[in-house]
This record gives C-alpha cells, sequence and structure tokens, in this order.
C-alpha cells in the first residue's frame, strides 16, 4: 500500500501554526519599533556594533559635559574681563591725576585720595569672587588673594615700608625731616628697598595670598587652556607699587622735587601696569577665543554623534509602519490558511 | 473446486479485518508526531488465499539520522544562546548606559566637572559617587558571572541526570523490541518510542545509532564513545560547587572518559556540550575581561610617590582590591572586589577631594602639595589616564592594545557580538532541524486521507468477499437440492 501523498496530516497542521507563531512575534517586534523609533533588541541587531553605539553615546555625553564646563569657564573669563576693564579704567584716571598734579601747588591730599581709589580697586579686583571661588588665585581659589587693605597703616606691607623708610633715612615718614630728603635720595629708596618689598618672597608674605600657578582648564577632548589671572602677575605687583608710593611716602610733607620723584615714580610704574591690563586683557581674550571655537567645534560633533546614534539604533519609521501593515496580512492570510486546512478532510466527502 | 473458492474468500475477509485494524491505529496515531506509518503485509498462499505476514513501519534512516544530529546541534546552540544572553543583561540596552563602559564613560564626565571647578566638594563627591558606581557595575557583573556558572553546573547535572534516566527507559524499550522481534511480535509501536527516545538523548547528547541485528540498537557519541550496548554505560558528573575565578568545572564522564569541551561550532555536541562551552569558555571569558578592566582602572588611579619620586611604591589610588593597598599582582579575581577605596569614599568617612589632591596611600603621595583649591592638575591627568593606551592580556579575547574605555567598549561588543552570532546559529540550527523533521514526517507520517481511502477499498475487498461467500454458499444449496 503506497502512500498517495506525501505530506502527513501532522505536518500539514503543525506547518502553518508555527509559521503564524512566528509572523505574530515579528509582528510585536515591528509594532514596539514603530512605537519607539529605535529597534526592537538594540543589542542583537547590532552585534558587535554595539560598542560603537556605547563609545558613541558616552562621547555625546562628554560633549555636553565640555560644553556646560566651557560656557562656565567662558563665564568666568568674562567676568575677569569686565573686572579688569574697570581696574583699565581707574589705572587711566590714576595717570592723568598723577599727571596733573605733578607741579604745582594743587592739593596733594587729592592726589593720596586717588592713589587710595587706585589701590582700593586693585585690592577689589584680586578678591573678586566667581561662582564661590576667588578667581585672581591662581589655583589658590579657597581664600581671598589680597587680603589686607593697603590705605591701612597697620597692614604689613605699610608697616614693611615704614621699616625700609627708617632703615634708609633714619627717621620715619612721619617725622618733619622728611621735608629734607632729596629727590636722588627718594629715587634711591623708591627704586631699590622700597620695589624689592614687590617682590618674591616678600610679595606673597606682604601683599598676595595667590598661588602663581594659574588654573588649568580643559575645554575640548584633547584641549587644555590656562584660563585665569593670578595676584601675583606683574600688574597687579605694578599698579600697588605706583598708589602705595604715593599713599605711604607722606607725600604732603615732602620737598616738592622730592614729590616729584614719587609721582614720576608712580607714572611709571602705573603706565607699566595699564600696558600690563592691556596685555592680559588681549591674552584673555584670545583664551575667550579658543574656548568658543572648542564649543563651536563640540556642537558641531554633537549633532553628528546624535545622527550617528540614530543610524546605529534607530528605525526608519515609514519602513517599519510598513513591515507592520505587511506583517498584519501575512497573519492575516495565515489565520484564513490554518482555517481551511482544519475544514479539509476527506471525511467530508464520504 | 467450491470449497478452494470458499477459503479463498474466507482469507480474503480475514486480512480485510486485519488490515483495518492496522489503519485505525494508524487513524488514531495520526496526530501523534512521533508515529509512522504502519502497513499489514500479506502473503499469497499457494492455493490463491492471502494470509497476514507481519506489520512494518514506514522508514527514512537516512533523514531520521540527519535530525538526529540537527538537533543535537541545535541544543547546543539553545544553550549557548541562553548563556549569553545572561551575559548580555549586564550590557543592557545602549540607551540605558548601565554597562560598565557607560557607567566608566559617566564617571569621566564626572572627573571633568569637578576638574572645572576643583574647590567644589560636592562636585568631588559625585564624582567619586559615581565611581563608587562603577566600580559596583564590575564587581556586580563579576558576581553574576560566577553565580551564573554555578547555575550553568547544576544544569549540567541535571542533564546528566535526564541522560541517565533516558537511558534506562531506552534499555527496558530495547529489549522489550529485541525479544519481541525473537518472538516474531509486532514491535513497530515499540520502534517508534524508541525513536522518539533516541531524539531526546540525541538532544542531550550528541549521538549515532548502530543498527545490530534483531532490531537492536548501539547508542555511541560522535566522538565514539558508547552510551549504550545491551545495557546503559554509566554517565557521571560531580557538582563543581563554589568556581571561582577561571577554575574550569568538573568534566562529565561518559564510561569513565571526559567530554570535551568543543571549540568547533560545527559539532557543539548536544545541550551537554553547549553548556559546557558556556560554563568554561564563554562566561571565564566574560569574566577575564571584567578583571583586566578592573585592573586597568586600578592602575589608571594608582597613587605614586611624589615627596621623593619612586623611593615608595606605587599603591592603589581611588580604585582599589582585596590584596590592597598594593597593586594587583595577578588578575584573577579583581573585579569581585574592585570597590572604591574608603579614603576617598564621604559614606566611608573617607574625604573625596582626595581626588584632586592624591595622597590615600599616605602624605608622600600628596600631589596637591600647596593644598590649593583650585589645583586641577591631578583630576586632568586622571581624565588622560581612561584614555591612555595601555596593554591587557590577549586571553580576554579582545584587542589587548588600547584605554580603558576602549576595552570596556570591546567588552560589551564582544557580548553582544556572541550573541547575535549566537542567535543566527541557533535560529539556523532550528530551521534547519524543522525542515528536516518535516520532510521526515511526511516521509514517514501517517496522512488521515490515505488512510480513509485505504478503508474504503478495504471496506469494498470486505463486501466483495462476502458477496463472494454468498455466492459460493447458494451454489453449495443448488448443488445439495440437485443431488437430493
Amino acid at each position: 500500500m503506497m502512500t498517495i501523498t506525501s505530506i502527513s496530516t501532522n505536518g500539514l497542521l503543525v506547518g502553518p501554526r508555527l509559521a503564524t507563531q512566528r509572523v505574530s512575534q515579528d509582528l510585536s517586534e515591528a509594532q514596539l519599533e514603530v512605537a519607539s523609533g529605535r529597534k526592537a533588541d538594540v543589542g542583537l541587531a547590532l552585534g558587535a556594533t554595539v560598542g560603537e553605539a556605547i563609545s558613541v553615546r558616552a562621547v555625546r555625553n562628554e560633549v555636553a559635559t565640555l560644553l556646560t564646563s566651557n560656557a562656565m569657564v567662558a563665564n568666568r573669563l568674562e567676568v575677569t574681563q569686565n573686572q579688569l576693564g574697570q581696574l583699565l579704567d581707574t589705572a587711566v584716571g590714576f595717570v592723568s591725576d598723577l599727571l596733573a598734579m605733578r607741579t604745582g601747588t594743587a592739593d596733594r591730599s587729592v592726589l593720596v585720595e586717588s592713589a587710595a581709589g587706585m589701590s582700593g580697586l586693585v585690592q577689589a579686583t584680586a578678591n573678586q569672587t566667581y561662582n564661590g571661588a576667588y578667581v585672581f588665585g591662581g589655583i589658590r581659589t579657597e581664600t581671598p588673594a589680597m587680603p589686607n587693605d593697603i590705605q591701612d597703616p597697620s597692614s604689613p606691607l605699610r608697616v614693611a615700608i615704614e621699616a625700609a623708610f627708617v632703615t634708609e633715612f633714619g627717621f620715619g615718614s612721619a617725622s618733619p625731616a622728611v621735608s629734607q630728603i632729596s629727590p636722588a635720595q627718594m629715587t634711591a629708596f623708591l627704586d631699590g628697598a622700597y620695589s624689592d618689598l614687590f617682590l618674591d618672597p616678600t610679595w606673597g608674605t606682604l601683599v598676595s595670598a595667590a598661588s602663581d600657578d594659574t588654573r588649568v582648564d580643559r575645554i575640548g577632548q584633547m584641549e587644555t587652556v590656562r584660563s585665569s589671572v593670578s595676584a601675583n602677575e606683574a600688574l597687579f605687583r605694578d599698579l600697588t607699587k605706583a598708589s602705595a608710593a604715593v599713599l605711604a611716602m607722606n607725600v604732603e610733607a615732602l620737598g616738592s622735587d622730592a614729590y616729584q620723584s614719587v609721582v614720576d615714580f608712580s607714572i611709571g610704574h602705573a603706565n607699566a601696569g595699564h600696558n600690563e591690563i592691556a596685555g592680559t586683557q588681549s591674552r584673555l581674550g584670545y583664551v575667550e577665543e579658543r574656548i568658543a571655537r572648542a564649543s563651536q567645534g563640540l556642537e558641531l560633533q554633537q549633532n553628528l554623534l546624535d545622527r550617528r546614534v540614530f543610524e546605529l539604533e534607530g528605525v526608519d519609521a515609514y519602513e517599519a509602519t510598513t513591515r507592520v501593515l505587511t506583517l498584519q496580512t501575512q497573519l492575516e492570510a495565515s489565520y484564513a490558511v490554518t482555517g481551511r486546512l482544519q475544514g479539509l478532510s476527506l471525511l467530508n466527502y464520504i | 473446486m467450491l470449497s478452494l473458492a470458499h477459503d479463498i474468500a474466507k482469507s480474503g475477509i480475514g486480512f480485510a479485518a486485519r488490515d483495518t485494524g492496522v489503519v485505525s491505529r494508524n487513524v488514531v496515531s495520526a496526530n501523534n508526531p512521533d508515529a509512522s506509518t504502519k502497513m499489514l503485509h500479506g502473503e499469497w498462499r499457494t492455493n490463491g488465499g492471502v494470509a497476514a505476514s507481519g506489520v512494518t513501519r514506514a522508514v527514512d534512516m537516512a533523514l531520521f539520522e540527519r535530525s538526529l544530529s540537527l538537533a543535537s546541534v541545535e541544543a547546543a546552540q539553545t544553550a549557548v544562546l541562553a548563556g549569553v544572553t545572561r551575559l548580555s543583561e549586564q550590557i543592557g540596552d545602549p540607551a540605558d548606559m548601565r554597562s560598565p563602559a557607560a557607567r566608566l564613560a559617566e564617571f569621566k564626565d564626572k572627573l571633568q566637572i569637578y576638574a572645572s571647578e576643583p574647590y567644589e566638594q560636592r562636585l568631588a563627591a559625585g564624582a567619586v559617587q559615581s565611581a563608587v558606581e562603577f566600580a559596583n557595575a564590575l564587581s556586580g557583573a563579576s558576581a553574576t558571572v560566577l553565580d551564573e556558572r554555578r547555575g550553568v553546573d547544576q544544569e549540567i547535572a541535571l542533564a546528566v541526570e535526564a541522560l541517565n534516566s533516558r537511558l534506562s527507559e531506552f534499555e527496558q524499550l530495547n529489549r522489550s523490541i529485541v525479544t519481541g522481534t525473537l518472538a516474531g511480535r509486532d514491535v513497530t509501536d515499540w520502534m517508534d518510542d524508541r525513536d522518539a527516545l533516541i531524539r531526546e538523548i540525541a538532544e542531550i547528547v550528541d549521538i549515532r545509532q548502530i543498527a545490530r541485528a534483531n532490531n537492536d540498537v548501539v547508542l555511541t557519541t560522535q566522538s565514539g564513545l558508547v552510551l549504550f550496548e545491551k545495557v546503559p554505560r554509566d554517565v557521571s558528573f560531580d557538582p563543581s560547587g563554589n568556581l571561582t575565578g577561571y577554575q574550569a568545572g568538573n568534566s562529565v564522564l561518559i564510561d569513565g572518559v571526559p567530554v570535551t569541551v568543543q571549540e568547533a561550532p560545527a559539532n557543539p555536541g548536544g545541550q551537554l556540550g553547549g553548556l559546557l562551552r558556556v560554563r568554561d569558555v564563554e562566561f571565564t571569558t566574560f569574566q577575564r575581561q571584567l578583571d583586566e578592566l578592573a585592573n586597568g582602572v586600578i592602575q589608571a588611579f594608582a597613587e605614586t610617590d611624589v615627596a621623593t619620586a619612586g623611593a615608595l611604591p606605587p599603591v592603589a589610588g581611588l580604585f582599589t582590591h582585596a590584596g590592597g593597598p598594593g597593586l594587583p599582582v595577578s588578575n584573577e579575581g579583581l573585579a569581585l572586589s574592585l570597590e572604591v577605596a574608603d579614603a576617598y569614599n564621604l559614606e566611608a568617612g573617607g574625604d573625596p577631594r582626595l581626588l584632586r589632591d592624591g595622597g590615600a596611600g599616605g602624605p608622600s603621595y600628596v600631589a596637591n602639595t600647596s593644598g590649593a583649591s583650585g589645583y586641577g592638575e591631578r583630576l586632568l591627568a586622571l581624565i588622560d589616564a581612561i584614555s591612555e593606551p595601555r596593554t591587557f592580556d590577549a586571553a580576554a579575547a579582545i584587542e589587548p592594545n588600547g584605554s580603558i574605555e576602549e576595552f570596556a567598549t570591546a567588552s560589551a561588543a564582544w557580548v553582544e557580538a556572541r550573541r547575535a552570532a549566537a542567535t543566527s546559529d541557533a535560529e539556523m540550527a532550528a530551521t534547519a532541524l524543522q525542515r528536516t523533521r518535516e520532510a521526515w514526517h511526511n516521509a514517514v507520517g501517517i496522512n488521515l486521507d490515505d488512510q480513509l481511502a485505504t478503508l474504503i477499498s478495504l471496506e469494498q475487498s470486505y463486501q466483495a468477499s462476502s458477496r463472494l461467500l454468498s455466492v459460493v454458499d447458494r451454489l453449495f444449496d443448488t448443488l445439495f437440492a440437485a443431488t437430493d
């Protein structure tokens, strides 16, 4: 007895059932993809490329972090620039006051006022904070860079200047004998013992608490900048030197020649300070420019990375929707066929 | 002559009746996937009658053997896929960012944020917290892998138990078939059962069947180890207990000979082969990757003697291990004990600012000698250390030269690549098996319509034979009336 067909009844009924199962599984995956816009099982779909997906996402986060930290550094620089701008204006005013009062019988106390204003702003600048940190402290961001007010005669700098004065001339600055100091003597003192106080290490002990090391900031994946200004830089020393000379030399009691020596000394250093501010501003301007360019590059990179993430993990919504429709049709056909097959038997005809 | 015709008609009725019995057996078994079509064979007698000579079944040896080897391949690939899928749970969806690679990247970002404001203690705490999460992810993954290896070991024990019980069932069935054949009984249903059992055994271990006289069968593995000959051979396995590090688990012994882990995917050796491969190859390789990664971060974050360079040995910094504070000597088991040093951890009474300053190893290791709060050099150096190229052990099956972040990503890629490969292997094996089973089933299986058609023809032949009997009967009546 030979078989009339080469298919078993069991095979006939099980085959479509397995096919139906597979189609409904595909359908549920396709529906998930349409809903989420991402591959249903990213790891399985990408295989080894999942490494790229993870690292692309990591870099994207890193880029976002860098953009945030760059914005902060840029803000800090803006604050610094702004403060330096004010300092520049004041230095210009101070120099013109000095020039105006160099000769003649003008009230020298006005000049002292101007010097006090100058030194006050130098200190305020050095102690500028941004987001809780001292901007001009170098890496020493936790303490004010210039803790002492040099207008106060008992401040360490003023005490040291007074001591040097006494050593140089044999009497204190308050003594009436100051009127006897010759311009040459005064110039020698200012360029010698006085100026030495503004060198290291006495500058560090008398005036500045800042660190020479300036802050380093990472602004790109491979790029760092020195983004801060330390209160130990020459501009602070020169401006302090210029204003402290007027404050500490008892200019009102000096002979007019010696007075001129002090004013000349101050003009020289205030001008130097003024130039140094401009130099620092342009250096910081360059750093700002670099940060802006780095951020621009990062934003561009972020867009590319977003697109790459989509390329790797995303699905084409149109394709996925079409797939759902196709699978639906296929499933319906499969149901119909299964139903027909169940009803198909020789029994119905005998 | 009339009595001869009577005998022939009677033998026809008898044969049709027996054949109807066979057909009804076929009809009843039509939905049993293991049943083959049974056929009654007739023998023509010298007098022209017919007698049933015995029942045989439809057989397709080639397809059956192919379905056996495919069943063992499919079972092995399924076991490997299940194992690798459990590994991929440690990686997760890239969007969830919970793989060790993603956590490392997150920690790097936290370091960057801290480096931009090194005086902010809360940022230090945030960075260390992120480091703790990374260390936990790594040690958690390592512990999970060990757990999974123990779990697979138990599955092996269960598979061996199942194999032994199948073999003892097989022994009884085989004995019944041999004695039944010798006694000339119909053993075809038993043979169907035995084939189903052979297929179940093939799923556990890759076997070949060798037919002997009297329908006796010998089972061996593809590699030639005898599993059954008259009696089952001893299959034994001692559970490996607590597996640590890269230690290989106990072997499965067939007749005293260990089953080896197959490297070639062409013949992975049934469920047992797949499980052995998962336990001793896939999981161990991933464990090596985790350990290499742990060693990488310990080295990258190690503290060196700053006071007198090189006078004191480097010690573990932010990340430490069970053998700390010294740097690890061996990488085995490192990931399991990886943790953030208490000295850095706020929750353990430490100071997260050590990240900026260094010095967990002692005063000589302090990098921020001035104690300035804006000191960011060490933080930037640490960020660089994450991206710096270093060398890893090639046994971890990943490109050994690269940074720790690259290595972490490559590990995730390795896992998903293995899963993708195992999935496609398993799907291919399953499809091939299904096709072969369908072909085999179509060759030997029961077709209900066919059986019904046979039934109709049997009915007709029965009617014809009955008619013949009644004709002979009437002829005799006529004869007797004439002679009266």
